[in-house]
């Protein structure tokens, strides 16, 4: 049997989650992205899973009584594994059974997997919108309106997918905040900044620019025009006003706050 | 020279989780990898056991801080057994224990 199912890997929702899978006779085989495989089983399994480091993923012994290891699902962002194990033995039903619970690393694999649907949704609205442009095109604006409907509907559902997915998953991170307390790289509004005739990268060290938030250089061409990512809570009317200070009154500056999409690399 | 060096690593695990705690106990005597849950599940009366991952990571870990050594045979079977420096840790946590259930047995709790 398989299951699609957006957990945050080693949470307890999804340990509360395979554990009744396995009261029903279900026991998992393999995890793969949100695609969880099952078994049928007539044992009564008591299923855990935990954070292991690449390292020690690879001394962990695929059974070691009373537990047997029963998938493993490889994480890029952060680069972990979690480990699922079952036992059978009757003692472990119900004793307390330490496990490396991190609600950190949980916090890390939500972020990372708001920002992976986030930026899903970005390829998805993007390469729809070359797409129905080329198309309209190289038809020279004869599409058919049946085709151009389907489309549009086809393309919108398929990039609320992704939104609606890292929406969930943003709720599970505010949650996590909350219990770790941690804020530090918690969302902030990006503001887009441009600048025309800057003669250099800003000096994003520079306690002014570093007190305003957290920059990224997105990319500049030849003529000194730059475009950096700002995450911050300050007004485009106050990040204008600073930054025309440190870069002198000759260069341009322009705050967008929004292109119309969740912006690249939301983390 | 050396009792700095059991210092920094005494400085490093205490206070002991749990896990450390039993999986350093456990190791005492030479011991193969897959005989540590029974062993543990015998220290604690069944009651508490740790799970594999959290087994492995304190295994890693304290033999990369040598307060355990590994030996690995040719049927890849692997030997675990306390070191001086996890002897030494042992007894510190042990006092700081014996402080602990002094001030239990003394409040009654």
């Amino acid at each position: 049997m398989r299951r699609w199912h957006t957990f945050i890997k080693g949470s307890e929702q999804e340990l509360t989650w395979l554990n009744q899978q396995a009261a029903r006779g279900w026991l998992l085989t393999g995890v793969r992205g949100s695609c969880y495989q099952f078994k049928a089983t007539d044992q009564k399994y008591r299923i855990f899973s935990e954070y292991v480091t690449l390292a020690v993923a690879a001394e962990v012994p695929a059974a070691s009584a009373p537990f047997e290891q029963l998938a493993t699902a490889e994480l890029a962002n952060p680069a972990i594994k979690v480990i699922y194990t079952g036992s059978t033995q009757p003692a472990l039903q119900q004793v307390q059974v330490r496990r490396h619970g991190d609600l950190m690393m949980e916090l890390n694999i939500a972020t990372a997997m708001r920002g992976h649907f986030l930026n899903m949704m970005n390829v998805v609205l993007f390469s729809g919108l070359l797409l129905i442009v080329a198309a309209t095109f190289v038809s020279q604006d004869n599409l058919p309106e049946w085709f151009t409907d389907t489309y549009l509907t086809l393309w919108l559902m398929w990039g609320a997918y992704f939104l609606l997915k890292a929406t969930k998953i943003h709720h599970v991170a505010d949650d996590l905040r909350v219990k770790t307390q941690y804020y530090d790289d918690a969302w902030l509004p990006t503001q887009h900044v441009f600048f025309e005739h800057l003669p250099a990268d800003l000096n994003l060290e520079d306690p002014q620019l570093k007190s305003m938030g957290r920059w990224q250089l997105v990319g500049h061409d030849q003529k000194g025009t730059y475009w950096y990512d700002l995450q911050t809570l300050s007004s485009l009317d106050e990040i204008k006003q600073t930054l025309q200070s440190v870069v002198g009154p000759d260069v341009k500056v322009n705050v967008l706050s929004f292109l119309g999409l969740g912006p690249i690399g939301y983390l | 020279m050396a009792e700095n060096f059991y210092q920094r690593l005494i400085d490093k695990y205490e206070p002991m989780t749990e896990a450390a705690f039993l999986t350093l106990v456990a190791v005492r005597k030479p011991i193969k990898s897959e005989d540590i849950p029974a062993k543990i599940a015998e220290l604690t009366h069944n009651k508490l056991q740790l799970g594999l991952g959290t087994l492995f990571t304190n295994l890693h870990a304290m033999t990369k801080d040598y307060l355990m050594t590994e030996r690995v045979d040719e049927n890849d079977v692997h030997t675990y057994e306390i070191t001086g420096s996890g002897e030494s840790v042992l007894v510190a946590e042990r006092d700081r224990l014996r402080l602990l259930s002094g001030i239990i047995e003394a409040e009654q709790l």
